[in-house]
């Protein structure tokens, strides 16, 4: 019994010992542990490098200096930039052998919203009638281009012209001197007496362009032509941005002269810090400056994604929305939902503002600088686009009308009008500015007719290559048109049509006209960052990826609506 | 025949810079355009062209509108409005629209000017609407023969029309055509046009205010003239000299008209045929006046719809019809050039010729009346009215009103010579602003101010089908 008593207090004993030992051993190597973790994490504090103001590792100074590349897909996700295009004189034989373009691809949304359509671009070199309707067209410009100041008559050898015909003529200039109808001392010369000229231009209330000018003089002038000032058009100036964009990019060299170009301009009051585009006129009775939302579906996001361009933030301008459907034909047509009987602004559909996007920046995001011909990154303005041309088809197999409308002049009264898919409730609905029914005047426009060709390439858009690829003067340039009614030509030249020809037909060589820029910075972004001019100015900074205007989707039409 | 080519001089004149198209179509076929076919369109478009003043209203209800072009140039302004059941739109350079259908998209009268003039024409489909060198209503059917027939269909019956409605209207036609319905053209029985009138009567009162400038005197009388926006001389782009107004005035001229009419007299004044043609003018005007003015007055109603139309005759033609005149109410010729035959013919006013009567019209005949007592009491009359109506401002109803009156309860009233002298300048303005505007044209050939009878746009059915059947 003693002796079992006396085991039980050894092993007690023992126990203890261990348990004080196993104690004394945590503690100590706790102690150990943590001597030496502060000895390796002090001494790493100690080695910190400090950022330098102004180094490369200090990244606010640098957004406030501007010297920051916009970002852009191929930035952010790593994606190789497109390729530069040689000029067609400058192609190998065999150049078009290899595109992918061809390559029948399932259509339809991707995750990130781009768009696969189901119709495929033309592309190859110009044949022969191809390159003589180019040259036609260029000598529009050769005719009508004022020597004193370089700017091009909108209309024939009527002196006055827009900022959205200017665009025209320098579409036309690009498409010259990479078809090689012209060469580069001849392309710089024009550019930049041009630009000089744009740059000296008086501007609206010390704002923006005035809506238009005398080409002669480069006054500002009213509608009339006569010495005065109207107000200025956000849609003009958009697109005359976008290709201020494809100059820059292509040639870098003229990079500085276009920015400042730009850099005299105000653009405090053209985009609002909601996204919204904003125009003004001039107050009849008060005399005083009027802004007011400018653009509807179509045009408006087409020049939004100008201002997106360079570094501005049109977010509601470029979406969709509010818009309605029509069904015509069985294809469901995108138009404008406000509603003109409250806003006093028409909203028709036309072809020429999805061409437009759809020749030169391929339907993409302003910030895609990477994706292929074949995926269109502002998915649904593909998508969109389709339609429209879809219901152009339709209407010709359904009724036999050839169909290509857009905006068109005519010759005499009205002098202009919308000769629409569909508008204030009325499809194949051409009106004139102030609203008349004017059937008589509905055309196969040769701008629309030429750029559905070079963006469809299909049966129809071969009908539509028969009609308009002769129908020029050669003495004036292209025809605005073939009349619907059989009244014949609408004859009229205008800068518009001409330079919209001359991009399809570049476009073909080419693909998207739009080109990545490759420059290290720009003066657009840092320049007056030492004054408050960009602040007063609503100058933007280089755009990051945070800033990139969202690519949304719509619903998508599986089969005829009847 | 000379109405006959100064028609068609017109037409001609008119349809030049409507088919300049064809020309440059023409030219460039042939691989070569001449230099004035070069590319138009814009050309056709100068602010020159503006000869209207779009703030100016055509009509009550009317509004001046601005529109944002999307394209270099164009019209900043148009007006719109309704009137007469149509509605319309012009723009600066006169080019409107008139049509039933807010879209003027149906049944579309389209009124195009010539660049720079005040000579428009409308069309609706194969009808062709001008004013006629002496204003008055010219119509052009296209393709119509000498064989074919016409008749005013008024959706229940139909009217046979005499075949000079496709030409120079005279007032029964025009008064007929502007009560709307449609035209029928029929060819061998089978119907070659069926042409709607309405906007006619809108149409012809827009060719006329645009021919005298915007000028509120020469719409009919039942036009909703704007109230008080007659706009400023300042306003309007025109110039002050009019010599070839339309002579189809209003009852009651503006004084700034009157005042224009006058300055053109002015300066006619000096040429002694001239003054000869005046003299005689003027007292065939006296007979015509008197003769009507003793037949009574014309309604209220009547002079509300009264226009004052024209004929154009020759010195000799015009010495004819006042002979025969004369003949008609018992005076020789030889006491219409001897001092015997005193009427005061120089105290009418334009104004009057309101109550002439058209003497082809036959409005003349079966009127035997003394022409010393009816004519000098007409004189009177028409002085009272010139006097209420010009100096006390009461319009042309309210006047007859008190005229009525006055002469059932207290008839001979004393006429204040004041009156008829203050308003002498404008009865010689008024003829020879006529005559001055055919002269021009032609040394021999005189336009006469007929007058168009306040009773002659209401004849009654019974005279009318008789001036058909009689031709």
């Amino acid at each position: 019994m003693s002796s079992n008593t006396g085991k039980q207090g050894a092993t007690l004993g023992l126990a203890v010992a261990l348990f004080a030992g196993a104690a004394v051993a945590i503690a100590g190597a706790a102690w150990a542990i943590g001597s030496a973790a502060r000895g390796v994490f002090l001494a790493q504090e100690e080695e910190i490098i400090p950022i330098v103001a102004g180094s490369d590792l200090d990244s606010l100074p640098a957004l406030m200096r501007g010297n920051r590349l916009a970002e852009t897909t191929s930035m952010v996700r790593g994606e190789p930039m497109r390729e530069v295009v040689p000029r067609m004189c400058e192609m190998p034989d065999d150049y078009f052998d290899n595109l992918d373009e061809l390559e029948d691809r399932e259509p339809g949304y991707t995750r990130r919203n781009e768009y696969v359509r189901k119709y495929q671009p033309r592309r190859g070199f110009l044949n022969e009638r191809e390159m003589r309707a180019a040259r036609v067209a260029w000598h529009y410009f050769e005719k009508f281009t004022q020597e004193e100041t370089g700017l091009a008559n909108s209309v024939g050898n009527y002196p006055s012209t827009t900022l959205w015909d200017t665009a025209s003529y320098i579409a036309g200039a690009v498409a010259a001197y990479e078809l090689c109808i012209i060469e580069k001392p001849e392309f710089d010369r024009r550019i930049t007496l041009l630009l000089t000229t744009i740059k000296d231009l008086d501007l609206f209330r010390k704002e923006l362009p005035n809506k238009v000018y005398h080409t002669a003089t480069g006054e500002k002038v009213d509608y009339t032509n006569q010495s005065g000032e109207i107000g200025f058009s956000a849609l003009d100036i958009g697109r005359f941005l976008v290709w201020m964009r494809i100059l820059k990019n292509r040639y870098p060299y003229l990079g500085n002269t276009i920015d400042s170009v730009l850099l005299k301009w105000d653009y405090s009051n053209v985009v609002d810090s909601e996204g919204v585009m904003w125009g003004a006129y001039v107050d009849a009775e008060t005399n005083e400056t009027v802004y007011a939302q400018e653009g509807r579906l179509g045009y408006e996001e087409y020049a939004a994604k100008g201002f997106a361009l360079w570094g501005f933030k049109p977010t509601l301008a470029h979406r969709a929305e509010p818009f309605l459907t029509a069904s015509i034909f069985g294809v469901q047509i995108p138009y404008d939902g406000r509603d003109p009987r409250i806003f006093h602004s028409q909203n028709y559909v036309v072809t020429e503002s999805y061409l437009q996007d759809g020749l030169e920046l391929g339907w993409d995001m302003p910030f895609d600088d990477s994706s292929p011909d074949w995926l269109h990154s502002d998915g649904w303005r593909a998508e969109f686009a389709d339609r429209i041309y879809q219901v152009q088809e339709n209407r010709w197999r359904r009724t036999g009308f050839m169909t290509a409308r857009s905006e068109h002049n005519v010759k005499g009264p009205p002098y202009f009008t919308y000769d629409t898919i569909f508008s204030d409730g009325y499809p194949w609905n051409t009106v004139t500015p102030r609203g008349d029914y004017v059937p008589d005047h509905a055309a196969v426009a040769s701008k629309a007719a030429l750029g559905l060709w070079a963006l469809w390439d299909t049966e129809y858009t071969d009908v539509l290559y028969e009609a308009i690829i002769e129908l020029y003067d050669p003495e004036n340039g292209m025809f605005e048109g073939l009349y619907e009614r059989g009244q014949g030509r609408v004859e009229i030249y205008t800068a518009n049509n001409n330079g919209i020809i001359l991009t399809s037909l570049l476009h073909k060589v080419q693909g998207k006209i739009l080109t990545p820029y490759r420059g290290e910075t720009e003066v657009w972004f840092t320049a007056f960052r030492d004054q408050d001019a960009r602040f007063r100015r609503n100058l933007p900074d280089p755009p990051t990826e945070r800033d990139w205007l969202p690519a949304l989707r719509h619903s998508v039409q599986t089969e005829a609506d009847y | 025949m000379k109405q006959l080519l100064l028609t068609t001089a017109l037409v001609a004149s008119l349809n030049a810079p409507f088919n300049g198209a064809s020309a440059q179509n023409a030219g460039d076929t042939a691989g070569t355009v001449a230099e004035d076919q070069r590319p138009s369109g814009a050309q056709a478009f100068t602010p020159e062209n503006a000869i209207l003043n779009t703030a100016v209203l055509f009509a009550v209800g009317a509004r001046e509108a601005q529109q944002s072009l999307r394209n270099a140039f164009g019209w900043p302004t148009f007006q719109e409005g309704l009137v007469h059941g149509v509605y319309f739109r012009f723009d600066p350079d006169g080019y409107a629209r008139f049509s039933p259908s807010p879209r003027l998209d149906t049944d579309v009268f389209e009124v195009i000017c010539r660049p720079r003039t005040y000579t428009c024409m409308a069309r609706k489909g194969p009808l062709m609407l001008t004013l006629s060198s002496d204003g008055r209503v010219q119509i052009m059917i296209d393709q119509v023969q000498a064989t074919d027939t016409f008749a005013l269909n008024d959706g229940f019956s139909e009217l046979q029309i005499p075949p000079r409605v496709n030409g120079v209207l005279d007032p029964q036609i025009e008064a007929l055509l502007s009560g709307g319905g449609s035209l029928v053209v029929r060819r061998n029985g089978e119907v070659l046009e069926d042409i709607s009138l309405q906007g006619f009567s809108a149409v012809h009162a827009y060719l006329l205010w645009v021919a005298a400038r915007q000028d509120y005197t020469v719409l009919p009388r039942d036009w909703p003239v704007p109230n008080g926006l007659t706009p400023a001389p300042s306003q309007t782009p025109q110039s002050n000299a009019w010599p070839n107004l339309s002579l189809r005035s209003a009852p009651v001229l503006e004084q700034s008209a009157a005042q224009q009419l006058a300055q053109v007299s002015d300066n006619a004044q000096d040429t002694p045929e001239m003054a000869a043609l005046r003299s005689e003018v003027s007292l065939l005007r006296d007979l015509l006046l008197a003769q009507t003015g003793g037949g009574g007055f014309p309604t209220a109603a009547t002079m509300a719809q009264t226009p004052v139309s024209t004929t154009t005759q020759t010195p000799v033609a015009i010495q004819s019809e006042l002979d025969t005149l004369s003949r008609s109410m018992g005076i020789a010729p030889a006491m219409l050039d001897g001092d015997g035959f005193a009427i005061e013919h120089d105290a009418f006013d334009h104004d009057h010729t309101m109550g002439m009567k058209n003497s082809g019209a036959g409005a003349m005949v079966g009127h035997e009346m003394n022409v010393d007592q009816h004519g000098m009491d007409a004189n009177v009359d028409i002085r009272h009215l010139q006097y209420l109506t010009g100096e006390m401002h009461f319009d042309t109803r309210t006047a007859l009103l008190i005229l009525q009156l006055s002469h059932s309860v207290a008839a001979g009233e004393p006429v204040d010579a004041s009156i008829s002298s203050a308003l002498q300048p404008s009865a010689s303005a008024s003829l020879f602003q006529q005559l001055s505007a055919v002269m021009a044209n032609d040394g021999s050939t005189v336009a006469l101010d007929a007058g168009t009878d306040p009773g002659d746009e209401y004849a009654l059915l019974a005279t009318y089908f008789r001036s058909v059947i009689g031709e």
